[in-house]
């Protein structure tokens, strides 16, 4: 797949602390690629760096030429809420649109298509100070995308909302992905990161420790996944059975859980109860760093 | 259009919205203006500058009532009849600042060679003292008008001479008797020759009777003074104006920093100096309504005179452009909106203090109006009265302006260098 965006050894500094330190990615056409990492661990100044905000100190961002004016094809949702409180839903998008250089019927129908994305249209004449964190959140990400942009930076869209509006912002952001919107994607919740990123880079102290499809990751880095389940077989009558036996409680780590139930099962195994734990981003990141990820 | 005036527009737009922002922008310096015009006088040829007078005429002889009358046609005093203790209790009240009484007898005793002049009782309010001289001019100039008036009319003139006579026959007055007879000698031959002049022609022809003639010129047409205290008051309430200007936009730039806006704008394809013109112009275009807004109303309503309009199209602009440089200036002096508008209205204040914004430039001492060229504000009062009631010609009005804008220039020096330095970091 076309790469739209190549980030070469990208380094900067505040101070003596690098923030960003030699960081290199490509992000392919359509893709929806992750920044995961706690927090300081360099996604945003990444991001910032890729939207122009911050001046690397070293290293080049090379965006795809068929993108052309090369602000004009990204669209910044920030982390902070970037919105006017005393204007309306409406006329937030409509500025941020003209900014961007859509006037008339096209400035119109934008803006008509961003608030009903973010399912602000009986709400669009209200200021956005009324709106609750959620709906500001959609709105947030509604501003980054009135101009139509190719290629979206999203920073921790989701922080601070509530599961409700947090539901309804992943729901847009995978209609984004349907439309071939190419996103890149910062969090710290692996579960945001497992659900919505083809790709993840995970960042720790500024750089990438690793980097590939979430399964990939997950299968190079997560460990092996763990079965507890409760036996109506009789144990003594089961012979070899692998991993702990404490009465029927029976425990397995494996690195094919659900194989390994079918074989038991064909043996003539019974189970009343099963529980699968598979191994997850959480899993990858602590095995890469020793922490997990919201230590803090 | 132009990204800058989108920019301008939508900053407008909340300004407006606003409520506290427009209050201090456009209504505040309106009351600023009309509160301090009223109270420093107003209209200078109003009833504010005439000493009310309060007065008792215990005599009623037509005598008491031609005197009393007199008064009342001075243009310099406000008079009100009332009884003797009335009148006090209005100086104690601080209702008038004097009062006269005309006792019983002031007819008897207004002849012009009487013995014993004709006395009034004047009472003065402690604290306008200084009025007291001016209201004694006042009364002896009334009471030598009917001197004059008895003098022009034979008809009135005798009986007065008649009456003279009768006190020196009398012996009634202090002259030695040689003097006496001189005296009447002389009211004889005044009372004979009133006698046989035609009284018609005399009136109209005869002695003036006017030792000097006192031709009043209209100083407000040869000098450059204020012709009403508003005049001075409406361009201290433009700078109060500005000021709140200067310190709305100010912390409207730091509110897009807090607010993450300030983010989105640079993520746009726009400069730096592309934002900071919107917030200049939008500055600038508030800056300069209010001020035409001011002019309006202080033209309209307290006849403030608007007879230069190219100078004031050059002393407006140049405020204006003095503190769009001033904004930009005040909106890097801290990261919040609370340290930005504290530093802001701090430094704002002592400008305005030694500029003349509080305190008119003209009662300070010398040592302050030296003090006050480092303040815009002082130079966009000059400006603005040079336009308005100074009379400045076009090279007069390039010195505040060029001041102004060189003022402008620097702040938003300034202003934009710690901006990129705040940016940096």
């Amino acid at each position: 797949m076309e790469a739209v965006l190549r980030v070469e050894g990208l380094r900067k500094s505040y101070g003596s602390r690098a923030a960003v330190d030699g960081v290199s990615f490509e992000v392919r056409r359509g893709e929806t690629f992750g920044l995961l990492g706690p927090n300081g661990a360099g996604k945003s100044s990444t991001l910032h760096m890729l939207a122009g905000l911050l001046k690397p100190d070293a290293g080049q961002i090379l965006l795809s030429e068929a993108h052309g004016d090369p602000r004009k094809s990204l669209g910044l949702a920030p982390q902070s809420l970037s919105l006017y409180p005393d204007l309306t839903a409406e006329e937030n998008c409509r500025f941020f649109g003209q900014l961007y250089g859509l006037r008339g019927a096209r400035l119109k129908s934008r803006v008509e298509a961003v608030l009903e994305l973010a399912e602000l249209q009986e709400r669009r004449k209200d200021r956005v100070e009324t709106y609750s964190g959620g709906m500001q959140r959609r709105l947030n990400l509604a501003c980054a995308l009135v101009h139509d942009p190719p290629l979206l930076l999203l920073d921790e869209p989701t922080a601070g909302v509530d599961p409700q509006s947090r539901h309804h912002l992943f729901v847009s952001i995978e209609a984004l992905k349907r439309q071939g919107k190419t996103l890149i994607y910062t969090t710290h919740y692996m579960e945001e990161a497992q659900r919505l990123c083809d790709r993840v880079a995970i960042m720790d102290a500024g750089k990438i420790l690793a980097l590939d499809a979430v399964d990939r990751l997950i299968e190079a880095y997560g460990g092996r996944s763990s079965i507890e389940a409760e036996l109506a077989t009789p144990p003594e009558q089961i012979e070899d059975l692998p991993g702990d036996l404490q009465g029927t409680r029976w425990r397995l780590l494996t690195e094919r859980p659900f194989e390994d139930l079918a074989r038991l099962a064909r043996r003539g195994v019974a189970f009343d109860r099963v529980r699968v734990e598979r191994p997850d981003l959480e899993g990858v990141f602590l095995s890469l760093t020793g922490r997990k990820l919201r230590d803090e | 259009m132009s990204v800058v005036l989108i920019l301008a527009l939508k900053d407008l737009k909340q300004l407006i919205r606003n409520r506290m922002g427009t209050f201090w922008i456009f209504v505040f310096p309106v009351v600023m203006a009309l509160f301090f015009g009223a109270i420093f006088g107003g209209s200078q040829s109003g009833e504010a500058r005439r000493i009310s007078l309060a007065v008792a005429d215990e005599d009623s002889s037509e005598a008491s009532r031609e005197f009393v009358e007199r008064l009342r046609k001075s243009p310099a005093l406000s008079v009100e009849t009332m009884d003797r203790a009335k009148a006090h209790e209005s100086i104690r009240l601080g209702k008038r600042s004097a009062y006269l009484v005309v006792p019983a007898g002031f007819g008897q005793s207004a002849s012009l060679f009487g013995a014993n002049p004709a006395t009034v009782e004047v009472g003065i309010d402690p604290t306008r003292k200084a009025e007291g001289g001016y209201l004694q001019g006042l009364l002896i100039q009334a009471s030598f008008e009917g001197l004059r008036d008895q003098f022009m009319n034979p008809e009135k003139m005798r009986p007065y001479i008649a009456k003279s006579l009768a006190q020196i026959d009398a012996s009634q007055t202090s002259l030695p008797d040689s003097q006496q007879k001189a005296l009447a000698n002389f009211l004889k031959g005044l009372d004979s020759f009133l006698g046989e002049v035609d009284p018609q022609a005399y009136r109209e022809r005869g002695p003036r009777l006017e030792p000097l003639k006192i031709q009043m010129i209209p100083m407000t047409q040869r000098l450059a003074v204020p012709r009403s205290a508003y005049e001075i008051s409406f361009p201290q309430a433009m700078l109060w104006a500005l000021i709140a200007c200067s310190t709305s936009f100010a912390l409207a730039l730091v509110r897009e920093r807090m607010w993450g806006t300030f983010l989105r704008l640079r993520a746009a394809p726009l400069s730096r100096r592309q934002i900071l013109q919107g917030k200049g112009l939008a500055c600038f275009l508030a800056a300069i309504t209010v001020i035409l807004f001011l002019l309006t109303l202080g033209r309209l309503a307290c006849g403030v005179r608007l007879d230069h309009p190219g100078l004031l199209a050059l002393a407006v602009p140049c405020s204006a452009a003095c503190f769009v440089g001033l904004m930009i200036f005040v909106s890097v002096l801290g990261k919040t909106d609370q340290a930005v508008s504290g530093a802001g209205w701090g430094i704002l204040m002592i400008f305005s203090m030694l500029g003349g914004g509080m305190v008119p430039l003209f009662v300070m001492p010398a040592w302050m109006k030296t003090l006050s060229d480092i303040s815009p504000v002082k130079w966009s009062i000059l400006a603005l009265e040079g336009a308005i009631w100074r009379d400045f010609s076009l090279s007069e009005m390039m010195l505040p302006c060029a001041v102004l804008l060189a003022f402008g220039a620097c702040f938003t020096i300034l202003g934009l260098l710690r901006f990129a330095s705040m940016e940096r970091t």
